[in-house]
């Protein structure tokens, strides 16, 4: 357990780079109605680790807001990065990476956790502000100097990308997962397998009446390589060379080793 | 169980792991060559990223290929002049080959040049093994003794300048096809992700000359510096050796290495060549079928 020092630390880095993620953020925070978090903020890679539970806990303010019909959604988007969506045809008899799209920032996890079904939660255009919903999910295209996008339809591609990240269950809409506790708890778990990337996950918490976004809260989760997974991982980028050489010796080590115990026995 | 992969970052089954190991180190061991053919194909199956795969795949050749060589050469079968000769210019090759993947990797095209150069190679030695094969065990049914090296014999490789004695193997030839091979074979593992024992062992056999035995032993002692060169310059250039994958698959390997040594001591070579004749063809016809076959998913994503 870290003491309270490294939390306070880590807390203050936390709100630092939450500031930075919430900059990106899609639609405005609209503050007051519901307050939430994750019940663990920090998960840790270890040689055992394979994915992990996250749970998110929240109160809806019944002070403030009397209504009783409304839905509850909660995104949860990690990491982004670069990647190129490539497509098989056919030259002659065999199969070819024939054509590509490059996607600038594509979340390496992105689930959508619901009350109900996410097209019956809001209007596409209203889901669009906040990006809940595979379907209003902002992916963009790299584009050329002019700003137009590099290729026409570009829209197999992105659902091409969808239904791979569907199916290493790194994209994901569970409707009907967030349980009410009672008038104004309630609880929503899901699963983040261990392909996800390392890095900060950002889980925003919606509250929605008439089709209408009209509160939320943001709570960060991070995915942290700890022990021989960090050394190893920073090594092979800190000292690619001696790394290499590391890599080289151990084998070295282990076949010799090898020869000298079979030898005996 | 499973173990979490720090450069992969993927969590992997650690037995399936060790018997990948394993079994390509039995190959290893009975066949000297690295098995790096097999292993590549199947990391990618059990689910590593194929960059990952083809960069890690060289690392735990090192550890079986030691204990492969120093068991062949206990029986005398290492060729080190020849070994030393081929290792000129596998470094070469080996070097280019690094940077020929990257190049390759841009243009998106790399799985499919890997499976046409595969699927091209394998189809060829293994086919020709195959026939070779098959017509020495039949010859040796009819009671006639297996012919396969005549030193007296001599064919256009002999003629080559530059000649050298490798008393080893006993070999007066030429120094050009042994660097020339050492260059192809590591241009190859450069960009195949594997040691080229299964082009050098039967070059060395049909081309050269050299003894089935002795062709072994000295490609297996070359194939440690190849896949020792290959893993530190991926390591180096590309980040994508996954130390943690590649000691699991060391730790299979030297076992199954060992294993393999004694199995193919007990098999005559002829026999020991149609084996190797029909895995290498077996795993080309795989890849072939592959390139042909409708994909189920025409979409791939890779980073970047």
């Amino acid at each position: 357990m870290p003491c309270a020092l490294a939390k306070a630390v880590l807390a203050t880095l936390f709100a630092l780079l939450a500031g930075f993620a919430n900059a990106q953020t899609a639609g405005p925070e609209l503050p007051g109605f519901i307050e939430a978090d994750a019940s663990e903020n920090y998960f840790y890679i270890e040689p055992g680790f394979d994915g992990t539970d996250v749970v998110i806990f929240g109160a809806i303010d019944r002070d403030r807001f009397k209504g009783d019909s409304f839905d509850l959604a909660i995104t949860i988007v990690g990491p982004v990065k670069p990647m190129t969506v490539w497509k098989k045809e056919r030259r002659g008899p065999i199969w070819v990476n024939s054509r590509k799209l490059k996607f600038d920032a594509v979340p390496s996890y992105y689930s959508v956790l619901t009350t109900k079904p996410v097209e019956a939660l809001a209007s596409s255009v209203e889901r669009a502000k906040y990006e809940i919903g595979l379907d209003v999910l902002d992916l963009p295209i790299k584009r050329d100097a002019e700003g137009s996008p590099v290729m026409m339809p570009p829209d197999e591609f992105r659902s091409g990308l969808i239904r791979l990240k569907k199916a290493s269950r790194l994209f994901l809409e569970d409707s009907y997962s967030i349980e009410m506790l009672g008038r104004s708890l309630f609880r929503a778990r899901t699963f983040l397998p261990a392909s996800g990337a390392p890095g900060l996950y950002r889980a925003r918490i919606f509250l929605i009446q008439h089709g209408k976004v009209i509160g939320s809260t943001t709570s960060h989760v991070r995915l942290t390589k700890v022990g021989i997974e960090d050394f190893l991982s920073s090594s092979s980028s800190a000292s690619p060379w001696l790394y290499g050489v590391c890599a080289v010796l151990l084998a070295a080590a282990i076949g010799g080793g090898a020869s000298l115990v079979f030898r005996k026995s | 169980m499973l173990v979490y992969l720090p450069i992969a970052e993927i969590p992997v089954n650690a037995f399936l792991i060790l018997g990948m190991g394993a079994a390509v180190g039995f190959l290893s061991g009975m066949f000297g060559v690295g098995g790096g053919f097999l292993m590549t194909p199947l990391l990618i199956f059990a689910g590593v990223p194929s960059a990952v795969a083809v960069a890690t795949g060289s690392n735990p050749l090192i550890a079986s290929s030691i204990t492969g060589t120093i068991a062949q050469y206990r029986r005398h079968n290492v060729d080190l002049k020849l070994g030393l000769t081929l290792l000129a210019g596998g470094t070469a090759g080996s070097l280019a080959g690094v940077q020929l993947i990257k190049l390759l990797r841009k243009t998106g095209q790399i799985d499919l040049i890997v499976s046409l150069l595969y699927v091209v190679f394998m189809g060829a030695i293994g086919g020709m093994m195959l026939f070779e094969s098959l017509r020495a065990i039949r010859k040796r049914r009819h009671g006639k003794p297996s012919a396969m090296r005549r030193s007296a014999q001599h064919n256009w490789v002999h003629g080559l300048p530059l000649k050298t004695r490798f008393k080893t193997s006993k070999l007066y030839t030429s120094t050009i096809p042994p660097v020339a091979l050492g260059v192809l074979v590591g241009l190859l593992s450069g960009i195949m992700g594997v040691g080229g024992g299964f082009i050098m062992v039967p070059v060395l056999i049909y081309l050269l000359r050299v003894p089935t035995n002795i062709a072994i032993g000295t490609s297996l002692f070359q194939v440690i510096f190849i896949s020792a060169i290959t893993t530190i310059l991926q390591a180096a250039f590309n980040q994508t050796v996954d130390i943690m994958l590649g000691g699991m698959l060391m730790v299979g390997g030297v076992a199954g290495a060992q294993a393999g040594a004694i199995a193919g001591q007990k098999l005559r070579a002829e026999h020991l060549r149609l084996l190797l004749a029909v895995l290498v063809l077996g795993v080309g016809l795989r890849l072939g079928v592959e390139l042909v076959a409708s994909p189920r998913e025409p979409f791939s994503v890779t980073t970047s």
